[in-house]
């Protein structure tokens, strides 16, 4: 792996950094809505727990944002990641 | 500005720069096709490294290592995808999108049109011809020079 191939795993390094930063901050904000719900719940007559709906159906999107940012990995990633261990050898 | 380069037309527009160029390095390669495109378009080399890669893989390219720089040149696959696929039309609509949104147009087709039209690159010249051909091209670049100095007045 030359310079060129060095700049491309630092910018692809430096995207994936960013996206996980994305997810954080989307997990943040979710967590900080869920809790207040459940003040809100637990305050109010805390009977049915209709905090569940949020819950899960902000839940599933959140999953699925931690897949993208954890799990996927583009194909170009998979590319520069292949010349980068071969270049080791 | 959107995206400029559609499925596959990265690739296709990396064959058609080495087509031109012989061989080049990675850096080089992003170098020239930000310039033929224009438009303020910025490649990156996240997108073109990949694209070399693959271009490997798929036999177009075929890549020497020298001095520890990769140099990438196209193999006889390449050059007859280079010659089957219509480069011309393309720069065009690459260009296009670059410039959505921007008034300014890029000059880069019309110089590649130039350098493409000079059918002669590869002749041997005397000392006098090359002397006058070296006059003949300051006097136009003096002028598109000149030209491109009164348009920044207008805009």
């Amino acid at each position: 792996m030359d310079d060129f191939g060095e700049m491309a795993l630092r910018e692809r390094e430096a995207r994936r950094i960013a996206r996980r930063q994305w997810f954080w901050l989307h997990f943040a904000v979710y967590a900080t809505v869920q809790v207040f719900l459940v003040i809100v719940w637990a305050l109010s007559d805390a009977t049915y727990p209709w905090f569940i709906f949020p819950l899960f159906g902000w839940g599933i999107p959140v999953a699925a944002h931690a897949v993208f940012a954890f799990v996927i990995r583009h194909p170009d990633e998979i590319l520069i990641e292949r010349a980068r261990r071969e270049s080791e050898r | 500005m959107g995206r400029v380069f559609r499925r596959g037309e990265l690739k296709e527009a990396i064959v058609a720069v080495l087509a031109r160029v012989g061989q080049m390095h990675g850096y080089g390669i992003m170098t020239e096709l930000k310039e033929r495109v224009g438009g303020g378009w910025k490649p990156s080399p996240g997108a073109i490294y990949p694209a070399l890669i693959a271009l490997e893989d798929s036999g177009l390219v075929r890549v020497a290592d020298r001095d520890g720089t990769k140099v990438y040149r196209l193999s006889d696959a390449g050059r007859r995808a280079a010659e089957r696929s219509s480069a011309w039309s393309r720069w065009a609509s690459l260009t296009e999108r670059a410039e959505q949104g921007e008034e300014r147009l890029a000059l880069g087709p019309l110089l590649d049109r130039f350098a493409a039209e000079s059918t002669h690159r590869r002749r041997l010249v005397g000392p006098d011809a090359r002397e006058a051909l070296d006059q003949i091209l300051s006097r136009m670049s003096d002028e598109i020079e000149g030209l491109l100095m009164e348009g920044d007045d207008d805009g």
